[in-house]
């Protein structure tokens, strides 16, 4: 059920709860835009009407941004829920700056250049360095010290020139439990910073954005020693809006996922719309526990893990199974549906239209799975949305029949 | 006497801002500080407090006078700034834009009485900046209206 409206100063409303599309790549933002265009083809279907949002890291801005102005739909029907009508997150977490691929690091720092020309040297020699801990070690010797109040002022004044919805402060990730004070030390004091500037430099916007402070973390860093700090550290500067993006969630391990849980809870307690990001399935779990939006990447796992051959990754990605709720590759899916004949397993538009798996080309497969995925994201959120029994016992209900039910003890 | 400040940037930090910006930045700060204590503070009690010299303290404190944000009484020796931007009616709060300036009128009391608050705001890329403002006595508001409507009435026979 919508279980109430969050008014933002933008002047745009979210429903709780709501659920986000992270958007990386060029080819993501096109997929968006067209799925958007396209569909609903037939009336009965909704297309991706309930999705809300769209979350971009700041470094792939530029190459997404073409793709998030009016299609031509929206000149013929004024209803017509363009990418442009819906909410705009620009994620200035520095995270890509100290992990993640070498293309992320370099959009990030190409774009930072300019404003912290010291910055992008010292990152590149960094990422060279071969062993984690020294890597840590010079990230927060030589990297913190540039991440000062100019950076942190333009990279809120770049979210306000794209017209972002929200205004997200930029941080630092808490990612080693070695090094665990400093990074919650340098959070902060950027969390305060950047609400000072926001109130002081940029006037005229603190009564248009919301500000949301972000926080970058694996919940292996949420002990019962840190929690108090870190939770600290997100309310600094009283922001309007409070960020968690999860890194590395290990689903094998409960006492942390029940630490992560309880801290959304104790967060929500403060009476802020709480944001979740780079979460799948298991993001329904903290709509339960006080967060209003979670945010997902598209048809692809969140967490990086390290690869366990040198074979190159498979060019064909998953397919998400609407009843099953987990992903089946390639290679797995024809075996699951044999069966059926190979039909389906969803029905939505897309699947429908297709209906039998052997009509689906190879070369197809890519763009097929991800418009699936949007829309079945569409179709199980607008069944939270419709239902009338409370959130847990929906998911209850809903994870029971799926093969995600080592959710369901979780549920409140 | 205690005064309420708001959270500031430390020292090393707010020095790296390029000039014009530390300059919006340290009024902005003294804006609030000022908003927060309506009893009024002393330039001197500031001077402990914020992480500014005296000097720029007074220079800003002067800036924000003669724009009227705030205003400042004598009592025995002790200069007090209070602040002015406090709206006696919200509803009656009007605003009129000009390109990209924008006026607001609304009608405050301080300890001199009920006036009339014209202010000027400035509208940068980012930035909103108090261009000035004047006050005019509410008693006497009627009084200046005529004046700027016949002020307005030669404008129009181009005398």
């Amino acid at each position: 059920m919508i279980r109430s409206e969050i008014r933002l100063k933008c002047g745009k409303a979210l429903k709780d709860p709501s659920l986000f599309v992270e958007l990386k790549t060029k080819k993501e933002g096109n997929l968006v835009k067209e799925t958007v265009f396209r569909y609903p083809i037939n009336k009965t279907h909704d297309g991706m009407n309930q999705i809300d949002g769209f979350s971009v890291p700041i470094g792939n801005y530029p190459k997404i941004a073409p793709f998030l102005t009016p299609d031509i739909k929206s000149a013929f029907d004024e209803n017509h829920y363009s990418v442009n009508k819906r909410l705009l997150l620009i994620d200035p977490s520095l995270y890509f700056l100290f992990m993640g691929l070498k293309t992320d690091k370099k959009n990030c720092c190409d774009l930072i250049d300019e404003w912290a020309p010291k910055l992008p040297p010292v990152v590149n020699y960094i990422a060279n360095l071969k062993a984690p801990r020294e890597k840590t070690d010079q990230i927060i010797k030589q990297i913190y010290p540039l991440l000062d109040v100019v950076l942190i002022r333009n990279l809120l004044e770049y979210q306000i020139k794209k017209n972002a919805s929200i205004l997200i402060n930029p941080s630092v990730p808490l990612s080693s439990s070695r090094m665990i004070n400093e990074q919650v030390e340098k959070m902060r004091d950027m969390n305060k910073n950047g609400r000072i500037l926001f109130d002081t430099l940029l006037t005229r916007f603190n009564t248009q954005r919301d500000l949301m402070n972000m926080a970058t973390l694996s919940p292996s860093m949420l002990t019962s020693t840190n929690i108090d700090d870190i939770m600290d550290a997100i309310m600094q500067g009283t922001p309007d809006i409070i960020g968690i993006r999860l890194m590395n969630l290990d689903e094998e391990k409960p006492a942390e996922i029940k630490s992560l849980l309880q801290f959304i809870k104790n967060l929500s307690g403060s009476g802020k719309p709480i944001f979740v990001f780079n979460v799948r399935e298991f993001g329904y779990v903290t709509l339960c526990y006080g967060a209003s939006v979670i945010s997902t990447p598209i048809a692809k796992s969140p967490y990086t893990t390290r690869k366990k051959s040198d074979a190159p990754p498979k060019k064909e990605g998953s397919y998400y199974h609407s009843l099953d709720m987990i992903d089946y590759s390639y290679e797995k899916l024809p075996e699951k549906i044999r069966e059926k004949n190979y039909r389906l397993p969803c029905h939505c538009e897309i699947c429908d239209q297709f209906d039998s798996l052997l009509k689906v080309e190879k070369k197809h497969w890519n763009y097929f799975r991800k418009v699936h995925f949007l829309l079945l994201k569409n179709m199980e959120m607008q069944e939270l949305r419709k239902t009338e029994v409370p959130l847990s016992t929906a998911l209850e209900d809903k994870f029971s029949r799926s093969l995600r039910t080592g959710y369901i003890p979780f549920l409140p | 006497m205690e005064i309420q400040i708001p959270e500031v940037l430390p020292k090393s930090e707010y020095l790296k801002l390029p000039p014009n910006e530390r300059e919006h930045y340290v009024r902005g700060i003294l804006r609030q500080t000022i908003r927060r204590n309506v009893d009024g503070v002393t330039a001197s009690l500031l001077a402990q407090r914020l992480p500014f010299d005296s000097r720029t303290i007074e220079k800003h404190l002067s800036i924000l006078t003669c724009t009227n944000e705030i205003y400042s009484v004598k009592i025995g020796n002790t200069q007090l700034y209070l602040p002015n931007s406090i709206p006696m009616h919200h509803a009656k709060k009007q605003t009129f834009e000009i390109k990209n300036r924008e006026y607001i009128a609304y009608v405050l009391q301080n300890r001199m009485g009920e006036f009339v608050f014209i202010q000027e705001k400035k509208k940068t890329e980012f930035a909103e900046e108090i261009g000035g403002g004047i006050l005019i006595p509410l008693s006497d508001f009627e009084q200046f209206v005529n004046f700027i409507s016949s002020f307005n009435t030669d404008i129009k026979k181009g005398v």
